[in-house]
């Protein structure tokens, strides 16, 4: 039945190699399309990651919580894996003071290891090396009309730090939101906490080796680990920590699985087709097959070998072709987008190379999708083939 | 007993407001090992009744048995397995799967019900071989003249060893020297192998070669005569 059911396929072999075609292509393009969409959205979250931490240690209840004084803690000794990191920050608001002019802004206290981190983000000048530098949001700095090598003076009176502190710019940060850029100030955590709330922080990111970007299992094991050496304290993962876009994670497989399912619904459309015009010009010839004894549910198998067969191996052809332009994409590429689009990416500190991703997940979801098409497409020929009366097919002129 | 057996088969053919009636109440037996010829002017049926002897369709009155199985006893997927196990057919034309050699064709029943392949080939090559078609085992159909085609067909039937052969004018598209040629082959089947066998055919050279000939007219049996 394999044997004939291949025969069959190259009995119009233009039509067979043309739908096969498609077939290809379409495969092709899928996962080519899921290595693409998988690598941007692995960027994304990266960034992300990298600009949280792995998990954050907060104040409980700190989003109800405004005044520096209830969000402001003493890092408490944690007991982390080897390779982990703990970073401090300090993040409060305060007055920024130039000559005569003056802005509302968020100073942010880093440990060297987070100023290092805003190099992608420099638009001018250099990360603070010393006390007393400042990194400045480019539009607070034309606000406030400073330049680099300026001074200028954070106010925050009546707090648990000195509430005035003297910066020198250093270097001015490009941020995707102006809004965000216009209120942004960027400091050393030792003069932060000088400055704002001296020997704590407002938050801890921890930071950890050699665990894969969706890898949340450990991150939950450890969270749970450190709870008890956290009083008045909460940790939160990552994705936690960034409720919103982790409202987008779930769409991922959504999405992924819908385009997919358009390509292939368009392939098997013109398998459909492929396999109607098979069935019309070859009606004798089922007629023949069910006069000699070929039951309905075996003709109908007959059909699906055929749909099976040419989906099969053009699936495999497509397969290959796109794990090799997906190992090339893997190694790195830069999206084919107008230079607007991109300049709109660099803002939001992502790469402008990113690397294809695939899994087993994605490569056995094509090849699910292809079969799957295969089935559904021959299932109503299959069926009308099923139910030709012999003597009637075999009297079919077409 | 018959191995075939017709009792009061009526066919009726519904279609547009229009019934015509295709077989008037047959009756009909056939012997084990018997050579018969189903005769008739164009129209008097003799197609209609070999689809109900052989289970490719039903009568609307009466019954057909096969090596004593009451066909419309049967389902539509039973009768198919039933063609396949028991019985032989050959029709006028597009007999063979063009895509299979004459050897596949000849072996293609015997592989849907699921012999082994070198089983099936060394049957479906011995039957190829008492029909002179040995050295044309491989070709493919369109690469064999008509009378060969048919001989194939011919072939496939006895390769399955059925209870009996129905052949459908199977010289209607052949030359009489061909027809006649593949009768002669059938008769001789018959005879060595004791294979019964029951044809249609409009052509009166040909039955200078049976033992039995049926006249069929008008959807009735109307004569019929031994040798």
């Amino acid at each position: 039945m394999l044997r004939l059911a291949w025969r069959n396929l190259w009995r119009t072999p233009g039509r067979s190699l043309t739908t096969g075609g498609v077939v290809a292509l379409v495969v092709f393009l899928s996962l080519v399309f899921l290595s693409v969409y998988a690598g941007a959205f692995d960027a994304f979250f990266r960034l992300l990651l990298e600009r949280t931490g792995h998990l954050v240690v907060r104040v409980e209840g700190y989003g109800e919580k405004e005044d520096l004084e209830s969000l402001a803690f003493a890092p408490p000794a944690l007991p982390l894996p080897s390779g982990a990191r703990v970073e401090g920050v300090v993040e409060g608001g305060c007055l920024v003071l130039a000559g005569e002019r003056s802005r509302y802004a968020v100073v942010t206290g880093l440990e060297p290891a987070g100023l290092a981190r805003q190099k992608n983000l420099l638009k001018a000048g250099r990360l603070p090396e010393a006390p007393g530098e400042a990194l400045l949001g480019e539009a607070l700095a034309q606000a406030l009309r400073v330049g680099l090598g300026d001074e200028v003076v954070a106010y925050a009176p009546g707090g648990l730090g000195l509430g005035v502190y003297a910066f020198r710019v250093v270097g001015l940060l490009d941020l995707p939101e102006t809004a965000l850029e216009a209120r942004t100030l960027v400091v050393p955590l030792a003069d932060a906490q000088a400055f704002l709330a001296p020997g704590r922080v407002t938050r801890l990111e921890v930071r950890l080796e050699g665990l894969g970007l969706y890898d949340l299992k450990p991150l939950e094991e450890l969270k749970a680990a450190l709870k008890p050496h956290l009083q008045g304290l909460v940790a939160e993962t990552w994705l936690e920590a960034n409720p919103l876009y982790a409202a987008i994670l779930p769409l991922y497989d959504t999405v992924m699985t819908l385009y997919v399912g358009v390509f292939f619904l368009l392939g098997g459309l013109i398998l459909l087709n492929a396999l109607y015009l098979s069935l019309v010009e070859r009606v004798r010839e089922f007629g023949l097959l069910a006069a000699l004894g070929l039951t309905g549910r075996r003709v109908m198998a007959l059909v699906f070998w055929e749909s099976l067969l040419l989906v099969g191996v053009f699936a495999l052809v497509g397969l290959g072709a796109g794990l090799l332009v997906h190992l090339e994409l893997a190694d790195g590429f830069r999206l084919p987008l107008p230079q607007w689009i991109l300049e709109q990416y660099r803002e939001f500190g992502l790469p402008e190379v990113l690397h294809g991703r695939l899994s087993l997940k994605e490569v056995l979801l094509t090849l699910g999708y292809a079969v799957g098409t295969g089935l559904l497409a021959a299932l109503w020929p299959g069926w009308l083939a099923s139910r030709l009366e012999p003597v009637e097919a075999m009297r079919y002129v077409p | 007993m018959p191995i075939l057996e017709a009792k009061g088969v009526r066919k009726v053919y519904r279609g547009d407001g229009v019934e015509t009636e295709a077989l008037r109440g047959v009756d009909l037996a056939l012997e084990p090992g018997e050579f018969t010829a189903l005769v008739g002017p164009s129209g008097s049926g003799k197609s209609t009744l070999l689809h109900l002897l052989s289970g490719l369709d039903l009568p609307t009155e009466g019954e057909v048995w096969v090596g004593g199985v009451a066909l419309s006893r049967l389902s539509r997927s039973e009768r198919a397995r039933f063609r396949l196990e028991r019985i032989g057919l050959v029709f006028q034309a597009y007999n063979l799967l063009p895509v299979l050699t004459a050897l596949e064709n000849a072996a293609f029943v015997l592989e849907l019900r699921g012999f082994p392949r070198p089983e099936r080939e060394q049957r479906a090559m011995e039957a190829l071989a008492a029909l002179g078609l040995r050295e044309k085992a491989g070709r493919f159909p369109r690469q064999l003249s008509g009378g060969e085609q048919q001989r194939v067909a011919v072939a496939r039937a006895l390769a399955a060893e059925p209870l009996l052969v129905l052949a459908d004018e199977p010289t209607a598209n052949l030359d009489s020297k061909t027809g006649l040629a593949l009768i002669e082959r059938m008769k001789i089947l018959n005879e060595e192998k004791g294979v019964t066998f029951l044809f249609s055919t409009h052509d009166p050279r040909l039955l200078e070669h049976v033992r039995r000939i049926v006249r069929l007219e008008d959807g009735r049996i109307v004569g019929e005569e031994r040798r």
